[in-house]
């Protein structure tokens, strides 16, 4: 996969506090990375430093991305600006070169889709953390970008807004539009990320794509006397459940046939084997710094 | 090319009711300034060309304040130009300050407070000196807001310190030794356009000329270092 953008030992210092340390990381073309990890470690400065909107204290940066190309940016706090958001959202459209016809077709589209229509004449300095994060969203997505940074997207979002986020971003990603985001909510990171970066007081220390595996769920039972320990010792084995007096073992399907012949030399008795597929996250040596 | 991003500069500014205090310090003092009459056509623009230096100084630091740190960079990374949203930014300020200098021009005008009748020059000269002060305002602001100065009260005090240096130019000038009266060009050339309008008839028509573009070629200059300085943070 081709890097649009690559850092490389980039270090940011404020006021002789260092915020982010040698980081190393690239964002390939159509990737959808998210970045986790606690408050203060860096993430949203991250974030600022590949949109281009501050410089590394230190550090390379490889960008394919040129003056024209659209990056569009979802900041964690939104401020309360005295627009309604019809005019801010024109506002931003405009500025960007967008015809006015498809910015209004576009803003009611968005307005609908997030629930905000009886609203878009109201000022924003009214709204709620979860309507401004609407308008948040709404700025960055008037036009498809080439490159779409999210810090902390669900922030201040109800259960409903938070589905129609996701759907919108996966419809993005279906148009292989280029994301980078930070998150602590598992469902962006199981149904959009392709890959995890943690971050832990300004360093890279965990990297991980996401892979899918393929389990086999073998429902068994035994005698009584007889130990699970060979059980739960099997290569492959992620873990043996107890239910009802009978036993459900997840095994990775290539261990199968070695789990099966085990239950059964152990005098158990297969009652059923289910496949299934797992999502996983596999740890990738190549970009941690 | 600006249309849309002024639009929304200024309808941002104008929401956040920044413009009264300066806009209505301004407006109360020129109606002050007028209460009597007849008064020097010159001598008059000379005092309101330079409240309108201080003014356009306050309103440019209200403007550029006025739009959150986080909300300018989304617009920067909407427009994809940097030069041309601190552009954009200065014209909106320009635009601003046109309030001022209608005002001043007209209301003497049209309430005959002048001790004669204003002829073509006197509004040429006018029009040019309320400018002039008003980017040299400008050009002095724009060092002292949140990108380059953090403290409020450091930026306020800042500004009120380089215009009271501007005033004393003169007096500045006169003290130091010939060899280091250059210094004194740092400083905005309010002192210059203010002796030119208090002593109008003791200057050529080419010292005039001068004296009245030296404020613009100033604030060109420091303008343009400014927006550098902006394209590089």
């Amino acid at each position: 996969m081709e890097d649009m953008i690559r850092l490389e030992h980039i270090s940011k210092d404020f006021d002789q506090r260092a915020v982010l340390q040698d980081v190393t990381l690239s964002i390939g073309q159509n990737e959808t990375i998210a970045l986790i990890g606690a408050n203060g470690s860096g993430k949203s400065t991250l974030l600022r430093i590949i949109c281009g909107l501050i410089r590394p204290s230190s550090g390379k940066i490889h960008s394919t991305l040129d003056k024209e190309m659209r990056i569009s940016y979802v900041p964690e706090r939104f401020p309360k600006i005295r627009l309604t958001p019809q005019e801010y959202l024109l506002s931003m459209g405009r500025i960007q070169g967008l015809n006015k016809d498809f910015l209004n077709r576009r803003i009611k589209e968005l307005m609908e889709q997030f629930g905000l229509t009886e609203a878009r004449n109201k000022r924003m300095n009214l709204f709620s953390k979860g309507m401004l994060q609407k308008v948040n969203i709404m700025q960055a997505v008037l036009a498809q970008p080439d490159l779409l940074v999210l810090d902390e997207p669900l922030s201040g979002l109800d259960a409903a807004s938070q589905q129609d986020l996701l759907r919108l971003l996966q419809e993005m990603k279906r148009q292989n539009i280029t994301m980078i985001l930070t998150c602590h909510e598992s469902i962006l990171l199981n149904e959009l990320a392709d890959r995890v970066i943690s971050l832990q007081q300004g360093r890279v220390v965990l990297n991980n794509i996401q892979g899918q595996k393929s389990y086999v769920i073998i429902h068994f039972k035994l005698p009584h006397d007889v130990s699970t320990l060979s059980m739960e010792q099997l290569g492959g084995a992620e873990k043996l459940e107890k239910v009802d007096g009978t036993y459900r073992l997840h095994v990775e399907s290539e261990f199968s046939d070695k789990a099966l012949l085990t239950i059964l030399n152990s005098s158990g008795s297969v009652c059923s084997v289910t496949p299934a597929e797992h999502k996983q996250w596999i740890a990738s040596d190549s970009f941690i710094s | 090319m600006y249309k849309d991003l002024l639009i929304y500069l200024l309808r941002n500014y104008n929401r956040s009711y920044r413009f009264i205090p300066p806009l209505f310090t301004y407006l109360i003092f020129i109606g002050m300034f007028y209460t009597y009459k007849p008064n020097p056509v010159m001598g008059s623009f000379a005092v309101t060309s330079v409240l309108s230096f201080i003014v356009t100084a306050w309103i440019c630091y209200s403007f550029m304040q006025s739009e959150s740190p986080v909300q300018e960079e989304i617009t920067l990374l909407h427009l994809r130009n940097p030069a041309k949203y601190y552009i954009g930014l200065l014209i909106a300020i320009v635009l601003m300050s046109l309030i001022l200098l209608i005002v001043a021009m007209a209301y003497p005008i049209v309430g005959d407070y002048f001790d004669r009748p204003v002829g073509s020059e006197d509004i040429l000269v006018g029009l040019l000196s309320h400018l002039g002060l008003s980017f040299l305002g400008i050009a002095i602001a724009v060092f002292f807001t949140g990108k380059f100065v953090s403290r409020p009260s450091v930026s306020i005090g800042g500004i009120l310190i380089v215009i009271t240096l501007s005033f004393c130019q003169g007096a500045i000038s006169s003290q130091l030794s010939p060899s280091l009266e250059w210094l004194t060009w740092i400083l905005p050339p309010t002192f210059h356009s203010m002796n030119l309008l208090m002593n109008y008839e003791r200057y050529s028509g080419a010292e005039i000329v001068w004296l009245l573009m030296v404020p613009f070629i100033y604030s060109f200059i420091i303008l343009t270092i400014y927006i550098q300085c902006m394209r590089r943070k």
